[in-house]
């Protein structure tokens, strides 16, 4: 009977303690957890740590064959190209052992013809930026020889005739003199050679002989891009979502934190250093006083910061990359703007409106983060159209060809009864810039889908056309 | 005497200054006279000169490898109407060191072309009608036909694919066959050479 009594009361000591231990694990972190993971699906207590050659991105591949066959990618899910590229650089931009040299335009010309690949960057990337990523030396010869870059092309004709150039769309910088390791590049290409790719003319070959273009189009896409059912990332009616935001930025409990609630749905969180607005169309911002100090911001060490910030701050979406980097003054203390944009199926996510939606936008001053803006949608589902082609950036150029030109004309207040008809076409030729692939946010109200979308470069403008139907989407927008 | 003969120098100094600053000023005045010729007769010149429609084929000399891709562009004024027709001649002998096409084209007999493609296009604003032609083995015909009334413009190229490269059969053939350690030193020796 005593063991029986003994047995019974054990059992209920243990069911106790169990009760306990559950019962503070549902009440005191459970709910923190739950926040956490379902607000953007990570451990509170793991943070992945992001390095800024993880978001250096090239906008589109272009690869020479040889001769005048090339072709054009917009992104690359089965090659790995940029990867191997970077490995590739990482040793050129290590080397001690480097002819560097400004390439003329007869050897541009003939290089065009040779067997390469080139990455295009959407905009232009510091050259000390490379040399930080690649763990170069910042006396680097290549970092004197050109401060920006916006592409890169390497040539594999042979092991003789090997080297890389760095352009910033100006001037063309070939190095040499160093073993270039192609080779797993080269069985890339050579593959992407035997399959259905898309194939690259220059604007002089496709639409002129007579002008000077070597801005790469295609002239027949072999792909169709989906359209992208999406989702805001933030839903601001959900008041566990905005707490669980809240709380990252304010760290201590939010009873203490002012709250107003706007009549259009948006949230402000407020105190006397920091102020949070997650708007109703679920983008975030967030501000925070930063002390004056005259030392200039650094760029480097700034971007590091916007990194980690963003990487405690909710996270990065996938496949997100540095757009752009604009230098800012804040009560004469210097700073950096740094522009993030994320791909969706590849291609990058753009919105029509000039505000920064659809993008992570940082300024630092002092290399503190004096504000963080926020837009991101989330994709859940795809739909590729079966019975329509897509449309080549040829295409589009050709429907819209009277449009594109009138609109030259006005934004360059060019007067028509002076200047020849044929010498107008030659120039409008002439400014066609570039073309890329984008998935596009219309931001039309109750729009829950993005399409893909050519962004025509003309004269300083860019233009964006529905991929499909080849319909203007904006009147054109400064660059 | 000698007074004279200075006399006589200045006044022929001053005559030459005259003649030189008269001679510039009418220069001057005639190039600006020049400038305000209307714009519109000199467009209507160059209009004059232009050729009414063409072709233009994005190879160097003309010769070609079995398997590239051509970029054909016929171009000519916005809204004109051209036909556009490939023939291939398949009856040729090309030789493997081929240089220039100009006697084989001379050579080659008209009833040897076969019409390949036929097509009625209309330029649109851009004034650029662009075909990608993939390459066979002969001799291509490209010819652009704009029909105006009773008179007919004619534009004619010809492009020469000679066949796929020695080197690249071998490589392809040897990939298709037994996996050997050769094959990757003749890919090496491609590569490299």
């Amino acid at each position: 009977m005593k063991i029986k009594e003994r047995i019974k009361s054990f059992l209920l000591a243990f069911l106790v303690f169990t009760t306990i231990y559950l019962v503070q694990q549902l009440w005191v972190e459970f709910p923190d957890e739950l926040l956490s993971s379902l607000a953007f699906g990570q451990e509170t207590d793991y943070v992945e740590e992001s390095v800024i050659s993880d978001f250096i991105q090239p906008e589109k591949y272009i690869i020479g064959f040889g001769g005048n066959n090339r072709g054009i990618m917009y992104y690359d899910e089965d090659h790995d190209l940029w990867n191997k590229g970077k490995e590739i650089l990482k040793t050129v931009f290590q080397s001690k052992s480097l002819k560097i040299e400004e390439m003329t335009n007869e050897e541009i010309e003939e290089s065009r013809k040779k067997r390469f690949i080139g990455y295009y960057f959407s905009n232009d990337i510091y050259t000390f930026v490379f040399s930080k990523i690649f763990d170069a030396d910042a006396s680097s010869p290549i970092n004197e020889s050109i401060k920006k870059v916006n592409s890169i092309y390497m040539y594999m004709d042979s092991l003789r005739d090997s080297f890389i150039v760095i352009s910033d769309g100006n001037s063309f910088i070939k190095i040499s003199g160093d073993k270039f390791r192609f080779e797993v590049i080269k069985s890339d290409i050579d593959i992407i050679s035997k399959g259905v790719f898309t194939r690259a003319y220059t604007v002089t070959d496709l639409i002129d002989p007579d002008i000077k273009n070597d801005t790469y189009i295609p002239l027949e896409v072999k792909f169709n891009s989906p359209q992208i059912h999406v989702q805001e990332e933030i839903d601001v009616s959900n008041e566990l979502v905005e707490k669980s935001i809240a709380s990252l930025f304010f760290n201590r409990d939010l009873a203490y934190i002012r709250r107003i609630e706007e009549s259009d749905g948006s949230i402000i969180y407020i105190d006397s250093q920091k102020t949070l607005k997650i708007h109703e169309n679920g983008t975030l911002e967030f501000f925070k006083s930063v002390d004056a100090n005259p030392e200039a911001g650094n760029l480097i060490m700034s971007l590091n910061n916007a990194i980690d910030f963003v990487d405690t701050h909710m996270g990065w979406p996938k496949d997100a990359y540095l757009y752009k980097v604009d230098e800012i003054e804040f009560e004469n203390n210097k700073g950096f703007r740094f522009t993030f944009r994320y791909k969706l199926k590849g291609l990058p996510v753009i919105s029509g409106e000039q505000a920064a939606k659809n993008s992570i936008e940082l300024e630092l001053v002092n290399n503190l983060v004096k504000s963080y803006r926020r837009h991101i949608l989330e994709e859940f589902g795809s739909v590729t159209p079966k019975y329509k082609n897509m449309l080549s950036a040829y295409d589009v150029i050709n429907e819209n060809y009277g449009d594109l030109k009138a609109k030259y004309i006005k934004n360059n207040n060019i007067n028509v009864d002076t200047i020849l008809t044929e010498e107008l076409d030659i120039q409008f030729k002439s400014v066609i810039e570039n073309a890329s692939l984008a998935i596009f946010d219309s931001s039309v109200e109750g729009s829950q889908y993005l399409k893909p979308v050519w962004i025509i470069d003309v004269a300083g403008y860019s233009y964006i056309f529905d991929a499909y139907d080849g319909y203007g989407e904006n009147g054109g927008n400064p660059r | 005497m000698v007074r004279g003969g200075i006399i006589m120098a200045k006044k022929f100094l001053t005559m030459v200054l005259v003649l030189v600053a008269v001679g510039i000023t009418s220069t001057i005045a005639y190039a600006g006279v020049g400038d305000t010729v209307p714009k519109q007769v000199v467009k209507v010149e160059s209009q004059k000169v232009e050729k009414e429609v063409q072709i233009n084929v994005n190879s160097e000399n003309g010769i070609q490898t079995e398997g590239d891709v051509v970029l054909i562009t016929i171009r000519g004024k916005k809204g004109v109407s051209v036909t556009f027709e490939v023939y291939l001649n398949t009856n040729v002998v090309i030789q493997e060191d081929v240089k220039t096409i100009e006697s084989l084209v001379e050579a080659a007999k008209a009833e040897d072309y076969s019409l390949l493609l036929s097509e009625v296009v209309e330029l649109e604003d851009s004034g650029i009608y662009p075909k990608e032609l993939k390459l066979k083995k002969g001799l291509y015909k490209i010819v652009a036909i704009k029909q105006d009334g009773t008179n007919s413009f004619r534009e004619v190229r010809y492009v020469l694919c000679k066949g796929i490269d020695d080197a690249a059969r071998t490589l392809d053939n040897a990939k298709n066959a037994i996996i050997s350690p050769v094959i990757e030193t003749i890919k090496k020796l491609i590569n490299n050479k």
